[in-house]
């Protein structure tokens, strides 16, 4: 049920909420021995409490009851929050994330916190400290990551929607492994503040959904200016539901950059790209072809930034203000932030720290982190060049359908090779939609829209046209 | 991994290690890469002119602040491993 016809019956109905919370609840019960979406989900008691409280209010607001689902790296207040890490397992955020306050503010109820890749380093969930969350498409596949948890519960219908958090495409790839609807606003549309940080300049947190309409509320719910994020953007916030349209709100122009359906991409997903790019063509949209060549050193470029950042953000995890507490008694400080280091952290983290350090060190810094961050300003060059002439561009989400469990997980340059297309977007901080695409093979594939900063209302109208162009809602 | 403050068992670390020579190889294309002198690095796409608060002392401080973060004070200070 999307969040419109949900609000729709609860206001004709106050006690239908309580009714879809039993089901929602009942579904969990059902799914989720297999799925695994929740590391941490609320008892019905407390859901329907907040439910009581929300209809004695007097006003359901924008989401109206929804049960929102909140991936485990988003503060909330009084519930655990890990970051899918053992180093915070038993960590309770004293404070909501903004994200979490104003959807509060907005009726929706959190039901839960969702399975993530550890500390959000990851692009299948499989490193969780914890579990793998299950593909519900295919449970011998994974959902994507790392916000697989998040992207996995809506996909379900083990929530009415949920958010998430995108780095390199963290929100993108499991919504398009998931058949569902994920977006990544433009870097400080939506506050940062309670996020627990992997690459500060690259994450942004966004919505999960079922359909575009769901995303759209969300977005309009939580983005905004936040004084306590320093990177918080001061501008207007339209009603994105506005641009929910089957028809192009005006005559558009589009791209598809070669290097995005090139060598590597599935014969499937580039047919599914096509019969997309064909019937937005009926509609008017002018599509041309163009080349970044540039794109090309998108993937080490991302990689050596995000680890860089990591290395620096995730040295607050020293076991005395966060982390896991060991007893220190007769250790040299080194060796007991090693220590903690070595028994709270996965091997995919500690490798990007190591990394991370390196790229950082002394002799090595401008031949790696310097020159990434020049690879950077060349990409964002490049897509400003190209959004003076075009309005959005088009690519698949990800190069192939949802790989098996195990498939990727023991070959780190395979697993990073998942993020080609959606990297060069957090790079630029641009804005980005994964919207379904069709299936290939039974399985669901994405398509991206993305463009210039704060194109959003145009990737939300072109997203609906999208959806009814495959024929896929649900 | 020494200046990393990161320790690895034993049983892992040539897998760890072959897996972080991949690495370094694919970031190496972006070392042998030549680009022009005058690129300027980017390192953040914020727009905005940004939200700096005045720096003022908080509500919350010292040994306060301190008892929120950690299980083992001593005297209402962080109890640390020692430095040398």
């Amino acid at each position: 049920m999307s969040i419109r016809d949900l609000r729709a019956r609860v206001e004709g109905d106050p006690d239908f909420l309580f009714r879809y919370i039993e089901e929602v609840y009942r579904i969990v019960e059902r799914h989720e021995e297999v799925v695994r979406a929740y590391i941490t989900l609320r008892p019905m008691e407390e859901v329907v409490k907040e439910a009581e409280e929300l209809l004695r209010r007097g006003t359901l607001g924008p989401l109206g009851g929804s049960l929102v689902a909140v991936k485990d790296n988003i503060s909330t207040k009084g519930i655990r929050t890990t970051c899918g890490s053992r180093m915070l397992e038993n960590y309770v955020p004293p404070y909501d994330a903004t994200v979490v306050e104003r959807v509060k503010a907005a009726g929706g109820i959190i039901i839960g916190k969702t399975n993530m890749d550890e500390f959000a380093m990851g692009s299948t969930t499989e490193n969780s400290s914890f579990f793998p969350t299950r593909n519900p498409w295919d449970l011998e596949r994974v959902p994507g990551g790392s916000s697989g948890g998040s992207a996995a519960a809506v996909a379900a219908c083990e929530a009415t929607v949920a958010l998430g958090s995108d780095t390199g495409g963290s929100i993108r790839l499991p919504a398009a492994y998931t058949g569902t609807v994920g977006l990544k606003p433009t870097y400080g549309l939506v506050s940062r503040y309670g996020l627990i940080a992997y690459a500060s300049s690259l994450d942004q947190i966004g919505p999960i959904g079922r359909c575009v309409d769901d995303v759209a509320r969300v977005l309009s719910v939580i983005a905004g200016h936040d004084a306590r994020d320093s990177t918080s953007l001061k501008v207007e916030v339209p009603d994105y539901t506005q641009f929910v349209r089957e028809e192009p709100l005006r005559r558009y122009r589009a791209v598809v950059i070669e290097e995005m359906v090139g060598e590597g991409v599935d014969r499937g997903v580039v047919k599914a790209l096509e019969h997309v790019i064909n019937k937005l063509e009926g509609y008017g949209i002018e599509v041309e072809f163009r080349s970044v060549p540039v794109l090309e050193y998108s993937l080490p470029a991302y990689y050596i930034i995000a680890m860089a950042e990591a290395s620096s953000n995730l040295a607050r995890y020293d076991g005395l203000r966060y982390g896991i507490h060991l007893s220190a008694e007769g250790l040299l400080w080194t060796k007991a932030y090693a220590q903690v280091r070595k028994i709270g952290f996965g091997d995919e983290v500690k490798r990007r720290i190591i990394l991370g350090t390196y790229v950082l060190s002394e002799g090595l810094y401008e031949g790696y982190y310097l020159k990434a961050a020049k690879v950077r300003r060349a990409v964002y060059d490049g897509f400003r060049k190209l959004f003076s002439e075009f309005d959005f561009a088009v690519s698949p989400t990800a190069p192939t359908p949802p790989p098996r469990l195990g498939e990727v997980i023991t070959d780190p340059l395979k697993l990073y090779s998942l993020d080609i297309n959606t990297v060069p977007v957090n790079l630029a901080g641009l804005p980005a939609i994964s919207v379904p695409g069709g299936f290939v093979g039974g399985l669901p594939v994405g398509i991206q829209l993305f463009g210039p900063p704060l194109s959003e209302g145009v990737l939300i109208n072109v997203a609906r046209m999208v959806e009814v162009i495959v024929g896929y809602e649900r | 991994m020494t200046l990393a403050l990161v320790e690895v068992d034993e049983s892992k670390l040539e897998g760890i290690l072959r897996d972080l020579e991949k690495i370094v190889e694919m970031f190496n294309k972006i070392r042998d890469l030549n680009l022009p002198d005058e690129l300027e690095p980017l390192y953040t796409t914020y727009l905005g002119e940004g939200n700096v608060r005045e720096d003022v002392e908080g509500g919350v401080t010292g040994s306060e602040g301190h008892k929120l973060l950690s299980r083992e004070l001593e005297d209402g200070y962080l109890k640390a491993p020692r430095t040398l």
